[in-house]
C-alpha cells in the first residue's frame, strides 16, 4: 500500500514540476517581454526623439579622432574592490 | 608571508585560471583543456585545481582572487544598447536577462558559491578588474619592457573595444579608448559570420582564406561600414550590422551590399569569399598600423605590448613590426579572454598592491607560455601499463634520433611533452609535427589528421639560431604570433602557368623548399625555438636537422577539428587513434599506429 503511494506522490511530483518549470518559462517570457516593451521601448523612443546618442552611432567626417578620454574609474585602483 | 594571486575569467568565453606566487606566474590554464569542451566559458573549477595542485596550496590559502571583468558595467552596457535600438532586440534580450539575473547580475555571491564548492572556507576577497585593463596587464606586466606602449584590441569588454595604454615600471596609465558597438573584433567575426564560419573560434579561418582572393572590397568596406580616421580611430555604421540587439551578426543589408547571401559552412568557398576575407584583412591590417603610429606619437616609446583577442591576427602583428614606428613588439601568447585572467591577477600584484617590477630586458616572464599540467615520464607509463598498449621506450639522445628518422620519412608524429601551453598555440609540448619539405604533407595533415579544411596553411617551427636562413625575421618568435615572409634563397619560381591560377587552385604549388609551410603569398606563421624555453622539443629539432639538413618541423595543435587542444596522456592518445597520426611520443615512450611499427628498423634499441 505504501509503496503505491510513495509512487502516487513521486508521479504528482515529477509532473508539477514540469509544470512549476512551465510557468516559471511562461511567466519569465511574458514578464521580460512586458518590461522590454512597456518600460525600455518608450524611453528609448523618447532618448531618440532628445537625440540622445551614448553610442555615438554617427559617424562625422569632420572629426579629426573618435578618440574618448579614458573612463575615470580606471585610474582609480580601489575600484578594484567594486564590481563595478 | 607568501602572497598567492588567483585570476579568473569565466562566464563569456574561454574561460580559465592563473595563479601568481609573490607576483610570479606559476600556472594557467584554460578550462576548455579539463572539460573537452572548445572554448568552454563555464566557472573554471578543473583550471583552478589544478592551478593550487601545481602550487601546492589550497583555495584558503589564497590572499586574493581576481575576475577579469566588471560584470555590473557589462550589464550597464547591455541596457543602454537596448535602450538605444528597441523595439529592436527583444530576442536578444530574453536569451540574455534571465542569465544576467540569475548568475552574473550577482556574479560575486555566483563566485563565492563556486568557490566554497570546491574548498573555499570562509568568505573570498573577490576583486574586479576592469576587461581591457585586463588585457593591458596581460600584455604589459609579464613583457619583456620596462617602459612600453600597450594596445588593447578586441571584440567588447564593458564599454571599451579598444584602449590605448602607457606602461611604466608597475603602472599602467589609460591614454584613450573607443567604446562599443565601433570594435574591430566584432567587425572580424561579422565577416567571420559572414563566410560560413564560427564567430569568437573561426576569425583564424578568414585570416588563412585571405592570401587566396584579391583585396577588390577594401573602397565598399570603408565606404559603407566603417570610417577610419588617420589616427586609426574609427566607428561602425550599425545600420549594416546585427550584433547589437539581434542574435545575428548581419542583417540584409549586409548581405545586399556585397550581393552575396551569407555563406553556409556546408558551402563551397568561391572566388568573392576569398576576396572578403581579403578584404577585411587588409582594412584590419590598416586600422591596427594606423593606432600602433598614433600610439608611438603620444607615447614616443620604442617598445609595444599587444593583448586582445585582435592581437591574436598574426598577419597584423606582422605587419606593425615591419611597417611600424616601434623597434620592438610583445605579444601575449593568450591575447584572448583566457589571458584575462592572468592579466587580472597581474594587475592586483602591480597595481593594486603596488608591488615593484623587475625587468629582465629581452626576457618575458611567461616561462615560454608552458604554464599547464605535465606528466612524469613514470606516471605515462602507468597509463600504458594499465590500457595494456604496446609501446617502446628510449633515452636521450636516442629518443631524438629516431623520432628525427620517423619525420623526415614522411610519418606525422603526435607530439606530447612537459607542461601544457597556455593560449590558443601548440609550441611543441602538445604538438603534431611533420616534415616541411614534403609536397604533399599541408593535404595530408589538413585531410586525414586534422579533418578540417584544405586551405588552411600550417606553421614553421624552426631552431631560433637558423631563423634568418629560412624566414625574412629578425628577432625571436616564441609564441607563434608573428607572420613573416619566407626568405627569397628558399622561395622556387612559378612556372608561367601556375601564375595564372587563382583562388584555391593555387594550393598545392610548392612555393620554397619548405612547401608544407609556405603560404600562397610567401608567407609564415613562424615560431622560433630556444634549448632555454622547449628544451626537448628544441633538441629533436636539432636532430632533424643533423639528419636532413633542415632546421624546420610543421607544428600544429595536438587536436582535432572541433575539439580543443589535448591536455592528458589519455586525451593524447585517443586523438591518435581517431586519426590517422602514425606515431605518438608521450615523454620518453614511442606508440606506433601499426603495433609492428614499433619493432621495425629505425625504432630498435628500445630500453624497454
Amino acid at each position: 500500500m505504501w509503496k503505491r503511494s510513495v509512487l502516487v506522490v513521486s508521479l504528482v511530483w515529477s509532473v508539477w514540476k514540469r509544470v512549476g518549470m512551465v510557468l516559471g518559462h511562461v511567466f519569465t517570457f511574458l514578464s521580460l517581454s512586458a518590461f522590454f516593451y512597456l518600460i525600455i521601448t518608450p524611453v528609448a523612443i523618447l532618448f531618440r526623439l532628445i537625440r540622445r546618442d551614448v553610442m555615438c552611432l554617427k559617424t562625422d567626417e569632420t572629426r579629426e579622432s573618435y578618440k574618448m578620454s579614458p573612463e575615470p574609474y580606471y585610474q582609480d585602483i580601489a575600484h578594484l574592490k567594486n564590481p563595478y | 608571508m607568501t602572497c598567492y594571486l588567483l585570476g579568473l575569467s569565466a562566464y563569456y568565453h574561454d574561460s580559465a585560471a592563473a595563479l601568481l606566487k609573490d607576483g610570479e606566474i606559476v600556472a594557467a590554464a584554460q578550462e576548455e583543456r579539463f572539460t573537452r569542451k572548445k572554448h568552454d566559458a563555464s566557472f573554471p573549477k578543473h583550471a583552478i585545481l589544478y592551478c593550487l595542485k601545481e602550487a601546492g596550496v589550497t583555495l584558503s590559502q589564497v590572499d586574493a582572487v581576481a575576475f577579469y571583468d566588471k560584470p555590473l558595467l557589462t550589464f550597464e552596457r547591455l541596457l543602454e544598447t537596448y535602450l538605444t535600438f528597441a523595439p529592436r532586440g527583444i530576442s536578444s534580450f530574453l536569451k540574455s536577462m534571465p542569465v544576467w539575473l540569475k548568475e552574473k547580475l550577482l556574479l560575486k555571491r555566483t563566485l563565492g558559491k563556486e568557490l566554497a564548492d570546491i574548498g573555499l572556507e570562509g568568505r573570498p576577497n573577490v576583486l574586479f578588474t576592469h576587461h581591457h585593463q585586463s588585457h593591458a596587464a596581460s600584455a604589459f606586466f609579464p613583457g619583456p619592457f620596462r617602459e612600453s606602449a600597450v594596445l588593447c584590441i578586441d571584440g567588447v569588454g564593458e564599454w571599451a573595444t579598444t584602449t590605448g595604454w602607457r606602461g611604466e615600471g608597475h603602472q599602467l596609465e589609460m591614454l584613450w579608448q573607443i567604446n562599443f558597438p565601433h570594435s574591430l573584433g566584432l567587425l572580424y567575426s561579422t565577416f567571420t559570420n559572414y563566410l560560413g564560419f564560427q564567430v569568437n573560434s573561426d576569425e583564424y579561418k578568414v585570416m588563412g582564406l585571405a592570401p587566396y582572393g584579391e583585396p577588390r572590397y577594401v573602397d565598399l568596406i570603408t565606404r559603407h561600414l566603417i570610417d577610419v580616421k588617420q589616427d586609426g580611430t574609427f566607428r561602425l555604421n550599425m545600420k549594416y550590422f546585427g550584433f547589437a540587439t539581434g542574435m545575428r551578426m548581419i542583417n540584409r543589408r549586409f548581405s545586399a551590399l556585397f550581393g552575396l547571401p551569407p555563406r553556409q559552412p556546408h558551402q563551397s568557398i568561391r572566388q568573392e569569399h576569398m576576396d572578403i576575407a581579403r578584404s577585411i584583412q587588409h582594412v584590419i591590417e590598416e586600422a591596427v598600423l594606423k593606432l600602433a603610429r598614433t600610439l608611438h606619437k603620444e607615447t614616443g616609446l620604442p617598445n609595444l605590448c599587444l593583448a586582445g583577442g585582435v592581437a591574436l591576427n598574426c598577419v597584423a602583428n606582422g605587419r606593425v613590426l615591419r611597417e611600424g614606428p616601434f623597434e620592438n613588439i610583445w605579444i601575449q601568447p593568450a591575447a584572448g579572454d583566457a589571458g584575462g585572467a592572468l592579466g587580472a591577477a597581474l594587475a592586483t600584484w602591480y597595481q593594486y598592491l603596488g608591488h615593484e617590477r623587475t625587468v629582465l630586458h629581452g626576457q618575458d616572464a611567461m616561462k615560454g607560455a608552458l604554464l599547464g599540467p605535465s606528466f612524469e615520464d613514470e606516471e605515462i607509463k602507468n597509463f600504458l601499463d594499465q590500457e595494456a598498449l604496446t609501446y617502446k621506450s628510449y633515452e636521450e639522445p636516442e629518443l631524438y634520433e629516431i623520432l628525427a628518422s620517423l619525420l623526415a620519412s614522411g610519418a606525422v608524429v603526435g607530439w606530447f611533452q612537459d607542461r601544457m601551453e597556455f593560449g590558443p598555440r601548440a609550441l611543441g609540448a602538445r604538438s603534431i609535427l611533420g616534415d616541411p619539405r614534403k609536397e604533399k604533407m599541408q593535404a595530408l595533415m589538413n585531410q586525414k589528421i586534422k579533418f578540417r579544411e584544405s586551405f588552411r596553411p600550417f606553421a614553421p617551427s624552426v631552431l631560433r639560431e637558423d631563423l634568418t636562413s629560412c624566414f625574412d625575421l629578425d628577432r625571436e618568435s616564441p609564441y607563434m604570433l608573428l607572420v613573416a615572409p619566407v626568405q627569397n634563397s628558399i622561395r622556387q619560381p612559378l612556372t608561367e602557368r601556375e601564375r595564372t591560377y587563382v583562388g584555391l587552385d593555387q594550393l598545392g604549388i610548392p612555393r620554397s623548399s619548405l612547401p608544407a609551410v609556405t603560404h600562397v603569398d610567401y608567407s609564415a606563421r613562424v615560431q622560433t625555438v630556444t634549448g632555454e624555453r622547449n628544451h626537448r622539443y628544441y633538441r629533436l629539432l636539432k636532430a632533424f636537422k643533423a639528419q636532413t639538413g633542415c632546421p624546420v618541423l610543421i607544428n600544429t595543435s595536438f587536436n582535432v577539428r572541433g575539439e580543443p587542444i589535448v591536455c592528458t596522456p589519455r586525451d593524447a592518445y585517443n586523438c591518435f587513434m581517431r586519426t590517422n597520426i602514425d606515431y605518438l611520443v608521450l615523454g620518453k615512450h614511442v606508440i606506433a599506429k601499426k603495433e609492428s611499427d614499433v619493432t621495425a628498423p629505425g625504432c630498435g634499441n628500445a630500453v624497454s
